[in-house]
């Protein structure tokens, strides 16, 4: 038995079944997409986007459909407002409610790309963009540790609650490097742990997802 | 949230890929107190945490954070 920690894990051997992670979030966030209003094992929609701190007026623009599957952990707007004509890539971006927020802030000047790996997702995401007539945002299918991206293109990247869920932390930061223009600014919410995780709790995957 | 880095690893790895101006801008750390107010952490798994957790780690089991950085300029 091995209480060993690394830290910190972004260059650390990768402990996990990286496939099998995939696998297993996919299926979380899949479920999310498909029912939302079940019980999962974080917060989900509207009442969670107002616990963070989103401003009520941001949340009560959008139709339930576009709110009901957001998952994030905390508010990336908070400290920086976007400016109109940024490009913004949303790592992650699940149903897409970060991404539309964005495409609001940058209006028609600027525009938005929302990468996520999960299909239902995805779909849902297209579909509330249509819905809400939102024409300066696209959704890619995409890792964050291989975003599908130009190099240098994004203006800001943001993320909510999905570099915890990243196998290789090391990529996704070095892709998030490389897709950002020089000067251009990460600004993301996350989870973070108060002690590093034990060797034996990185391996199981159960513990990354629940 | 065996995935999730301390803020330390968080700020070490952003800077080590190129990021400069790493902050994090906001912290909100919650122990089991905070976790017990939550509909999806039965009573028995909070009084599990209460047993085997040490008090001090009670108090600060993580938080959720803002962080910001900067690709710096070329």
């Amino acid at each position: 038995m091995s209480e060993r920690t690394i830290e910190p894990r972004v260059s650390a051997p990768l402990l996990v079944d990286t496939d099998a992670l995939r696998e297993q979030v996919r299926s979380k966030y899949r479920a999310v997409a498909a029912d939302p209003g079940a019980t999962h094992h974080f917060h989900t929609g509207r009442p969670l986007a107002q616990r963070l701190g989103y401003p009520a007026e941001v949340v009560d623009a959008f139709p339930e459909a576009a709110v009901e599957s957001f998952a994030g952990v905390g508010n990336p707007f908070s400290l920086r407002r976007l400016e109109p004509g940024e490009r913004v890539v949303d790592v992650g971006c699940g149903a897409g409610f970060d991404s539309l927020v964005a495409a609001r802030a940058v209006g028609n000047t600027g525009r938005v790309i929302g990468v996520d790996m999960t299909p239902e997702m995805l779909a849902k995401a297209r579909a509330n963009a249509a819905s809400t007539d939102t024409g300066n945002v696209e959704f890619r299918e995409g890792l964050a540790e291989a975003l599908p991206v130009e190099d240098g293109w994004a203006d800001t990247v943001i993320s909510n609650g999905v570099i915890n869920l990243c196998a290789d932390k090391r990529a996704a930061f070095d892709e998030i490097t490389r897709v950002l223009r020089p000067g251009g600014t990460l600004q993301f919410a996350d989870i973070a742990n108060g002690e590093p995780v034990p060797e034996d709790a990185l391996r199981d995957i159960d513990l990354w997802t629940g | 949230m065996s995935g999730a880095l301390t803020e330390g690893a968080f700020v070490q790895g952003l800077t080590r890929a190129g990021f400069a101006q790493v902050a994090v801008v906001e912290r909100v750390q919650y122990g089991v107190a905070e976790l017990e107010a939550e509909p999806l952490f039965p009573e028995d798994l909070v009084a599990l945490m209460r047993r085997l957790l040490p008090r001090d780690i009670q108090e600060s089991i993580g938080s959720r954070i803002v962080i910001t950085a900067v690709n710096p300029p070329q």
